[in-house]
């Protein structure tokens, strides 16, 4: 075992580690806000229903390792060249946003219609009952699934190695290239990786926990 | 109390299809200011969607119903425009747990009255004197009994300060022992003057407060009299039915 390989590279890695939670909160951040808008537009009807359904299915329904080969390698075809980062970027926010959208609209219509109907009733315009009824209700909700969608794409910016953008997984390949310390590097990865997502993991949990003893 | 100026609610010859279900079929109803009147009927008879397409929660396919002058159309202005006259208090209540009782009541005022906060909990916190539970105003609605709840619905309907109060079973969900409480406050309601339609079971409560007692059944108004008259002498043989089997 070479562990001294590990301490020497050390720096390297944890520079990769900044990289991937860079590019998961941009992602995620991107993603929450398109997906807000895709799903609310999910509850409509309409061209602008159309459009939202097409989106969803489109990237829930291909793979997001495609979604990131086809726009860094096919999208140059019609003349858009996006560099490394922008591309895999973009796929990840499609992809979070689509999940997002149908986190979203799931949540909003498991809210009972007679609040809805009371809201309505009250003289409030949909607009209103949204915000001040449904949304506060559904945001309960969405959280548990949300935070598990954050969790898979904080693992899931590793696929942006093979176009390669420089962040954890990149970073331990390149170390491992040089050193030939296979086994020690993608175990110190592996740890990395854990180390983020196991706490948000157990932080889903433990709220998913509270909200079904609050709504008993 | 008598008839008296121009009715404030007006169906004529309404009708109502779900897919091809025949809900409503042709009902023709007249509600002057300060009546309360009581819509009986069996189960599928058609008496809730009667009263929820009174503010619109159904539409109707034909004929025409108007409300307090405003005739409801596909026009959104009108449908939010009688909504803010007349207050709805449903079966299961409806409150909005994310919300205390004080916000359940406040919200609309403030929204869609556009009152000052301090202007509408005043007025929540003396409706919630009214309806006999002004500790509860801090509370959240699932701290709450049934019959709590339902007051609360009905402040917070009240608090629209609307023309009219349309009730659709309002105590067809609560255990035996709260519904009185609730009825007492629909019966203050009513002494007061606030034009009611109430879709109940509830014959005692018909009997003492309300003006006129509908009943339907299949879809139509089978037989619309004062109390006494609707008890005691029936005319329809459908009604007589009724009423044999509900007050056994």
């Amino acid at each position: 075992m070479r562990w001294d390989v590990v301490a020497a590279n050390a720096t390297y890695l944890l520079e990769g580690l900044r990289g991937t939670v860079a590019l998961g909160l941009l992602v995620m951040a991107l993603g929450t806000v398109l997906g807000f808008g895709v799903g609310l537009a999910r509850l409509g009807r309409g061209v602008l229903y159309a459009c939202a359904t097409g989106f969803v299915e489109l990237f829930r329904d291909t793979p997001l390792i495609m979604q990131i080969f086809f726009i860094f390698f096919g999208l140059p075809a019609l003349g858009i060249r996006l560099n490394p980062f922008v591309a895999a970027a973009a796929a990840m926010t499609f992809f979070a946003a689509a999940n997002t959208a149908e986190i979203v609209r799931g949540a909003i219509q498991s809210i009972p219609r007679g609040q809805w109907e009371a809201a309505r009733s009250l003289g409030l315009s949909p607009a209103q009952s949204l915000r001040w009824v449904i949304l506060p209700q559904a945001l309960r909700r969405m959280l548990p699934p949300m935070m598990g969608l954050f969790t898979t794409l904080l693992k899931d910016t590793s696929l942006a190695a093979i176009v390669n953008v420089f962040e954890l997984t990149t970073a331990g390949r390149r170390v491992v290239e040089r050193t030939l310390a296979s086994f020690e590097i993608w175990l110190v990865v592996a740890a990395l990786y854990f180390l983020v997502c196991y706490p948000l993991s157990v932080a889903t949990q433990r709220l998913e926990r509270r909200l079904v003893a609050e709504t008993a | 109390m008598t008839a008296r100026g121009d009715p404030i609610i007006q169906l004529t010859d309404v009708h109502k299809w779900f897919g091809r279900l025949h809900v409503l079929r042709g009902i023709d109803l007249e509600v002057w200011p300060g009546e309360v009147v009581v819509v009986c009927g069996p189960s599928g008879s058609g008496k809730s969607t009667l009263i929820r397409c009174i503010n619109r929660l159904e539409r109707h396919d034909r004929g025409r119903i108007v409300v307090d002058g405003i005739e409801l159309t596909d026009d959104l202005r009108h449908v939010d425009a009688v909504r803010r006259e007349v207050g709805m208090v449903f079966q299961q209540f409806n409150l909005f747990p994310h919300l205390t009782v004080l916000q359940n009541i406040t919200l609309a005022p403030t929204l869609v009255r556009k009152w000052p906060r301090q202007q509408a909990e005043r007025v929540a916190r003396e409706l919630l004197e009214r309806v006999g539970i002004p500790e509860k105003a801090e509370s959240y609605p699932s701290q709450l009994s049934g019959g709590q709840q339902q007051r609360v619905a009905i402040a917070r309907a009240l608090a629209m300060q609307p023309k009219i109060m349309l009730f659709d079973e309002p105590t067809s969900a609560l255990d035996p022992e709260m519904i009185q409480e609730v009825l007492d406050v629909m019966r203050d309601l009513a002494r007061r003057g606030m034009t009611m339609v109430v879709v109940t079971h509830e014959m005692g409560f018909a009997r003492e407060v309300a003006d006129r007692i509908v009943f339907m059944d299949e879809g139509t108004v089978v037989e619309a009299a004062p109390p006494h008259a609707f008890f005691s002498n029936p005319r329809h043989e459908r009604t007589r039915a009724f009423l044999s089997k509900i007050l056994r």
